[in-house]
Formats: structure tokens, C-alpha cells, sequence
């Protein structure tokens, strides 16, 4: 099975290039994305079978072995995300579908670029190599540098512009972090970097910690955490919505991801000051975060402000690196990925509806239309974290393992923040959903299609509630088994493959 | 020679930096470029600096030089070249559309 680790990336390459060759109409490159989308998610399930009883498919690319040659991993953790990633581009391209969106129609290249993120979540999920990590980031970036700016609208290309300059100097700074680490050790494979950077004499300590901060600000900024969160909110409003849910959904989990993979990999055995500086982020990101969303009245830029929260109780979870605290928060990140991207789904067909973004222009959505209301209404409350949905269980989850650990500042912050979401949602809720619809909209009901496909992404909320044993049972097993450092490395050395 | 590449790629950054923080885009546009050139130097310092080696293995042409860092190198640099086309007609296309090259979102509005 191991040989096939490589697919999840090769996969939506050859999908993308097949769109670019076969060109066509919007129609017909859906219908091969979706198709291609379906195949992919299947064979993920394949891989995901062989990999739940524990074992870690190793991929040596070219048969040579680690640390020579470049290895891509997979294991519960990398299935975990894999899987999101597949279900949440499934459920944007099925709701596109049901109800295309004019700039999609126009520029049909949205097709092969969604691809090419695919190709770039996929790979920087399952890579075991720090350098290989910064260029499927770069293959994923360049892809949604083109999302971003997907029509050319003034304010889109002032916002890509912004993001777009951030991002080249993040790209840096990892540069930077992975070159200071090769100069150290001399090698890049984070199996073996986890081996030698606990050897390195104490002349080179300093060193290595400047580069184990620098990774962490880097993933921070790609994860929108505090400090580094301000172009989140510029970004992800401005293009089509199918574009924001894919971002808002799963584009920034790649930081939260990167940052667990590298700190109980690379940094093993030296990460508690960087785990004390991730804590203290999460803690910030979830207040300010909170503060920001309650304070706009654009419906997207509200949940955009939300992401920056969400990812603060991300990151306060693995900050912990117990197994309840890691197991918690992935946890949190399966609900939270599929809730935000249903959010973002539902506002962009409530934007359709009532023909605005802002919320002081909108009202009546609930009398409007009754169906969409209810899918709202059944992912806010979950994205507060009433009981008995979905997120509750991963609040509770998050909270309970600070508690073990005695960290109470986080744990309030953790309820003040839940408190204030409900707050923002209650404020979309009213000036939104209920109250008389505005006089001048024509109502169109969206269609049975987009109701369908955010229908599957709440009920996917709804059975993680119902589920939550099970979920839990495997988030504690994926934590357990990512906190082992020494079974990654042992499978990475696994013996075969060329010397 | 330590020395002088140290003062080159801390200047590249002091440059980088203060062209980063210009309100328009095209400075800003510089200075990607410039933090790009310092990354270079430094991923190559990383594989030491010697003066005159190859990425050979031979016995007449003294130790070698990492052949890995200069990789590295040359993939950030193809990567860095594509963006900075992009970039430039990323800020290009908004100068035309708004106008104005301002950097900051709220200029537009205004």
C-alpha cells in the first residue's frame, strides 16, 4: 500500500492538466473536477483503512532511502486531513455546481487552479521533508494567489496584492528557518532532523531556537494566528464565495497542521518555549479575534473574523501537547473545518438572496427562505458550541484537557470567547435572518442543489454530535500516535529502499 | 569573506525591509525582490562559504561545496522569479483599475 502514498498528490495534478488540455465549457470541467474529486476521496478511504490500525505508510520517493531521498508519510494524522480537505472541496464544487457562480462561469480556469490547491494541500499534508513542506506551501500559495484575485475587482487586487506580498516574505522567512536547520544538521528530512536537532552541542542551541521561532511566526501567519492574522480578514471576503469557503474551510489548517507536524517531529525535544508562545497566541487570537467579528456587519468578514478565533482554540489545544489537549483539538479542527465552510456556503447563498453582503441591508432570509435558515441556524449553534451539536463536544474537549494541564487563564478565555460567538451569531441571526425582507430584492429561492450540498456539510456536524465517541476514541489514538516521535522516525528508517 | 557575506545579506534585509514598509506598490515590489536575493545568499552560506570549490567530487579540485544548498537555491529562485512576474502585474492591473498606487485597501474608498 505504501507505494500508492504518492497519489493524494499526483492525483489532482493530472486532473488539473487533463482541464487545461480538454479546455471546454464550465459545465464539462466540473463535471471531470467532481468526478476526479469523487475517485480521489475514494481512494482515500482505501488508504485510510490500512492506516487506522496504527501502522504509517512511507513513501520513498524515486526508492531511495531517508534521509537521502525526499519520503511522504501518511498516517492517521495526515488521513485525517486528507479526507477534510476532500469532503470540503467536494461540497464547494457540488454547491458551485447547483448554483454557478457568475465569475466561475466566466473564467473557467477556476477549475484547474482549485486543482492545483488540491495538489498543494494534499502534499504539504502528507510530505515527511521540511524543504518539501515550503514548496508544496509555494504550490498551494501560487494557486491561490490566481483564487484570490478571480475577477480583477479593484478591491480584489489590492487585497491579493496585500496577501500576495505577506506571503512572498513568509515564504522567506521559512527559508530562512529551513536554511539555518540545513546549516545545523545538515540534513532536511524531519525524521532525521528529530533525531540529530536534540544532539546538537550547546554552542549551536541559540541558533537552532531562532529557527525553531522563526517556523512557528511562519506557520502562525499562514494559520492566521494574533499577531499575524490582519490580512485575513481583507482576503478571504473578496472573491466568490465557493473560494471563501475553500479558504476559510481548510486553507488555514495547513499552519495549525504544519505547526503540530514540525513541533512533535523536528523540535520534539525542544519545543517548550515555542509551545509556551503558541498557547499565549491561541489565547489572544480567540479573545481579539472574537472582538473583531462582533464588530462588523459584513456577513463574510463577520466569519472571517471567526476563523481568527477558532484557530486561537487550535492552537491553545496542541500549545498543550498532551494527548487529551492534541486530541481535542483535532477534534475541534474536523468540526470546525466542516461548520466553517457550510457558514460561508450558507452567507454566500444568503448574500444571492437577499442581494447584499451587508447585514444592516439584509432581514427576512428566515421568511425568505425557511430551509436555508434552518442550515444556518443548526451551523451557528454549532460554531458557539451549545450542546448538543458538535461543538460543544470539541469545546468541552479543548477546555477539559486545559484544565488537566492547569492552564484556567486559557480555559476562561476559552468560554468568554464561546460566550461572545454566540453573541456575533445571534447578531447575524437578527439583523439577517429575521425581520422583513427589504422591499427591493426579487426573491429566488436558492436551489434544492445548494441547500443539498451545505445540507451534507451540517449533517456531517450533526453526526460528529451524535458520533462523538468514536470521533474521540480516534482523534486520542491520531494524538497519541503523532506525540510518539520515535515510531515516526522508526517508520521513516524503516529498512528498504536504495542506500 | 565570512564577514562580507554576513554584511551583504543584513543589508539586502535592511533594504528589503525599508522597501516593504513603502505605502506604494512598486517599492514594495522591490523589496520582495530584495528579501528573495538575501534568502538566496543565506540558503548558500548555509552550505558554507568556500571560495573556488565545485559540486564535484574530485581529487584535484579540493573539498567540494554542497551541491543540496545550491539546489535549494535554485528552486527558491525559479519560485521567486515567477512571483515577482505575477506580483508586478498583480500591482500593475490595480494601479489601472483604482487609479492609484497605494498598497493600503482603504485608499480606494476614499
Amino acid at each position: 500500500m505504501a507505494e500508492w502514498a504518492i497519489v493524494p498528490v499526483l492525483w489532482p495534478l493530472l486532473t488539473a492538466i487533463v482541464l487545461i488540455m480538454q479546455g471546454g465549457t464550465p459545465g464539462r470541467q466540473r463535471t471531470i473536477s467532481i468526478l476526479s474529486l469523487l475517485g480521489l476521496i475514494a481512494f482515500e478511504l482505501v488508504l485510510a483503512a490500512s492506516v487506522t490500525d496504527g501502522s504509517i505508510l512511507v513513501h520513498r520517493a524515486g526508492n531511495w532511502r531517508a534521509p537521502y531521498g525526499i519520503v511522504l508519510v501518511i498516517d492517521r494524522l495526515a488521513i485525517i486531513m486528507l479526507l477534510l480537505a476532500g469532503v470540503t472541496a467536494l461540497a464547494i464544487l457540488s454547491y458551485d455546481a447547483a448554483d454557478p457562480d457568475p465569475v466561475i462561469e466566466r473564467l473557467p480556469f477556476f477549475f484547474p487552479l482549485f486543482q492545483f490547491l488540491m495538489m498543494g494541500l494534499n502534499g504539504a499534508f502528507i510530505t515527511g521533508d521540511l524543504f518539501n513542506l515550503f514548496v508544496f506551501f509555494e504550490v498551494l500559495l501560487i494557486s491561490s494567489y490566481g483564487l484570490v484575485t478571480l475577477g480583477a475587482t479593484a478591491r480584489q487586487l489590492r487585497a491579493g496584492l496585500q496577501f500576495m506580498v505577506l506571503n512572498l516574505v513568509n515564504s522567506a522567512l521559512f527559508l530562512f528557518g529551513v536554511g539555518v536547520l540545513y546549516g545545523l544538521t545538515g540534513t532536511l528530512n524531519m525524521a532525521d532532523l528529530a533525531q540529530k536537532v536534540p544532539l546538537l552541542p550547546p554552542s549551536d542551541t541559540a541558533l537552532m531556537q531562532v529557527a525553531m521561532m522563526t517556523l512557528l511566526i511562519v506557520f502562525a501567519g499562514k494559520a492566521a494566528l494574533l499577531p499575524l492574522a490582519f490580512w485575513l480578514p481583507d482576503t478571504y471576503p473578496t472573491p466568490p464565495p465557493a473560494i471563501s469557503a475553500m479558504f476559510g474551510g481548510i486553507a488555514t489548517k495547513v499552519g495549525v497542521y504544519a505547526i503540530l507536524r514540525v513541533f512533535t517531529t523536528v523540535f520534539a525535544d525542544v519545543r517548550a518555549p515555542g509551545a509556551e508562545v503558541l498557547m499565549a497566541l491561541g489565547i489572544v487570537s480567540m479573545l481579539i479575534g472574537v472582538l473583531g467579528a462582533v464588530a462588523q456587519t459584513e456577513l463574510r468578514r463577520l466569519l472571517s473574523f471567526h476563523i481568527v478565533s477558532q484557530i486561537g482554540y487550535l492552537a491553545f489545544g496542541i500549545g498543550l501537547f498532551t494527548i487529551s489537549g492534541v486530541a481535542g483539538a483535532l477534534f475541534y479542527l474536523v468540526h470546525y473545518t466542516i461548520v466553517k465552510c457550510a457558514l460561508f456556503l450558507v452567507s454566500g447563498a444568503a448574500e444571492r438572496l437577499g442581494g447584499s453582503a451587508d447585514l444592516k441591508k439584509l432581514g427576512g432570509i428566515a421568511h425568505l427562505s425557511p430551509a436555508l435558515a434552518a442550515l444556518f441556524f443548526v451551523a451557528a449553534v454549532s460554531l458557539a458550541g451549545l450542546p448538543p451539536t458538535s461543538g460543544f463536544f470539541s469545546k468541552f474537549l479543548v477546555a477539559s484537557a486545559g484544565i488537566e494541564a492547569g492552564r484556567y487563564f486559557g480555559v476562561t478565555i476559552c468560554f468568554v470567547a464561546g460566550i461572545l460567538t454566540l453573541f456575533s451569531m445571534m447578531k447575524i441571526w437578527t439583523m439577517g435572518f429575521w425581520g422583513d425582507p427589504p422591499a427591493t430584492t426579487a426573491p429566488a429561492p436558492p436551489r434544492r442543489g445548494v441547500l443539498l450540498a451545505t445540507g451534507l456539510l451540517v449533517s456531517f456536524s450533526v453526526t460528529l454530535a451524535v458520533g462523538a465517541e468514536p470521533l474521540y476514541q480516534f482523534t486520542t489514538a491520531t494524538a497519541a500516535q503523532v506525540l510518539d516521535t520515535a515510531g515516526y522516525v522508526e517508520a521513516v528508517f524503516a529498512p528498504g529502499g536504495r542506500p | 569573506m565570512e564577514l562580507l557575506v554576513a554584511v551583504t545579506i543584513g543589508g539586502l534585509f535592511a533594504a528589503a525591509t525599508f522597501m516593504l514598509l513603502r505605502p506604494s506598490s512598486f517599492p514594495v515590489v522591490l523589496g520582495t525582490i530584495l528579501v528573495s536575493h538575501g534568502i538566496n545568499l543565506l540558503l548558500v552560506a548555509m552550505g558554507r562559504v568556500r571560495l573556488g570549490s565545485a559540486p564535484i567530487l574530485s581529487s584535484t579540485t579540493g573539498p567540494p561545496a554542497d551541491p543540496l544548498a545550491q539546489a535549494l537555491v535554485l528552486t527558491a529562485i525559479v519560485i521567486s522569479f515567477g512571483m515577482t512576474a505575477f506580483l508586478l502585474v498583480l500591482a500593475y492591473r490595480g494601479y489601472q483599475r483604482a487609479e492609484s498606487d497605494s498598497v493600503d485597501l482603504e485608499a480606494d474608498h476614499g
